[in-house]
């Protein structure tokens, strides 16, 4: 059994073979025993995948795929409402805030003598007592 | 109702004509996907996951092919998609050949089961990808090598000749079992 005639084989069975093929191999199948035994086999085997097809999934399939279908209308699989939206958006807005709010931190403490929780947010500190001497009268003065 | 009908019913929001399509459709989309993942949890989902495409798809859904036709290439294209998913979290998890991917499957025997089933979706897992697919198309769905080539969007010469390749590897995977009277 050669390889070309076995390929022939193989091709008779899903396409329309040419002309003098399909004599070289009608002649070869004529011939040999071995050959139209391949044949059988070749048959059994695409019989056997053809019956290995099952037609069903589990049982309530349909049922499984609209409850799917309801959730996703519902906007909670796969189809964008309004909340998902905002939520999404929050999200970035949120990120890009505290990404420029670690950067603030960084420059407040570059900028500061030292580290503190102070320094940190950028807030001086003025020491109670300095403030408690400065006249009332200045003050008024200033407002006014 | 005919299949145009129930369409154009679901289309405009009747959920019992898209049920109707789901039940009557459901055997075409189980061959393709189980044939393609097996009978496992995954085939499932990609079943459930091609009705929910092919519904978000109706307004688009013109008719140029059939329902049959247009679920069996989504149904395809997300079981190869779930082919390749596998394989990556194989090798990721393990060294072994990430061609058994029925390993993943729930291949063990079950109660009831068809045993020569259970040998072919083992011998097809065997194949190659390109191979698998014009397999369970051809052999299993049953669809002609033209139909089989526009459903994958292949030449029919690179059809025939993936066609020929799979089956004489099958024929090897399968010949233990193949019952035939010589």
């Amino acid at each position: 059994m050669n390889d070309r005639i076995l390929e022939l084989l193989y091709r008779s069975f899903d396409e329309d073979l040419a002309g003098d093929e399909q004599r070289e191999l009608r002649e070869a199948l004529a011939r040999s025993e071995a050959l139209r035994r391949e044949k059988g086999r070749i048959e059994a085997m695409r019989n056997m995948v053809s019956a290995g097809g099952v037609d069903t999934f589990k049982p309530f399939f349909a049922e499984r795929v609209m409850r799917r279908l309801r959730e996703m209308k519902a906007g909670r699989n796969g189809v964008w409402t309004l909340q998902d939206w905002l939520s999404r958006l929050f999200r970035r807005v949120a990120l890009a805030g505290a990404a420029v709010a670690a950067g603030l931190v960084i420059f407040n403490l570059l900028q500061a003598d030292g580290i503190s929780v102070a320094a940190a947010f950028g807030i001086s500190e003025v020491p109670i007592e300095e403030i408690l001497e400065i006249p009332v009268e200045s003050m008024l003065e200033d407002v006014s | 109702m005919t299949e145009e009908e129930l369409v154009t019913a679901a289309r405009e929001g009747d959920d019992n004509a898209f049920k109707e399509l789901v039940m009557r459709f459901e055997p075409i989309v189980a061959r393709t996907v189980i044939g393609m993942l097996g009978d496992c949890a995954e085939a499932e989902d990609v079943g459930q996951e091609t009705f929910i495409r092919f519904y978000k798809a109706l307004p688009r859904f013109r008719g140029e092919s059939s329902v049959k036709t247009y679920l069996t290439r989504i149904a395809m294209n997300l079981s190869l998609n779930e082919l390749k998913r596998r394989k990556r979290r194989l090798a990721r998890l393990t060294k072994k050949p990430v061609d058994e991917y029925h390993d993943l499957a729930d291949s063990k025997q079950q109660p009831g089961k068809d045993v020569d089933k259970e040998r072919v979706w083992m011998a097809i897992g065997e194949l190659e990808d390109k191979f698998k697919s014009v397999v369970v198309l051809r052999l299993i769905d049953g669809y002609s090598t033209e139909e089989t080539a526009r459903i994958l969007n292949i030449p029919l010469g690179t059809v025939l000749s993936r066609l020929s390749r799979g089956q004489k590897r099958l024929r090897e995977l399968l010949e233990p079992h193949i019952g035939v009277e010589s």
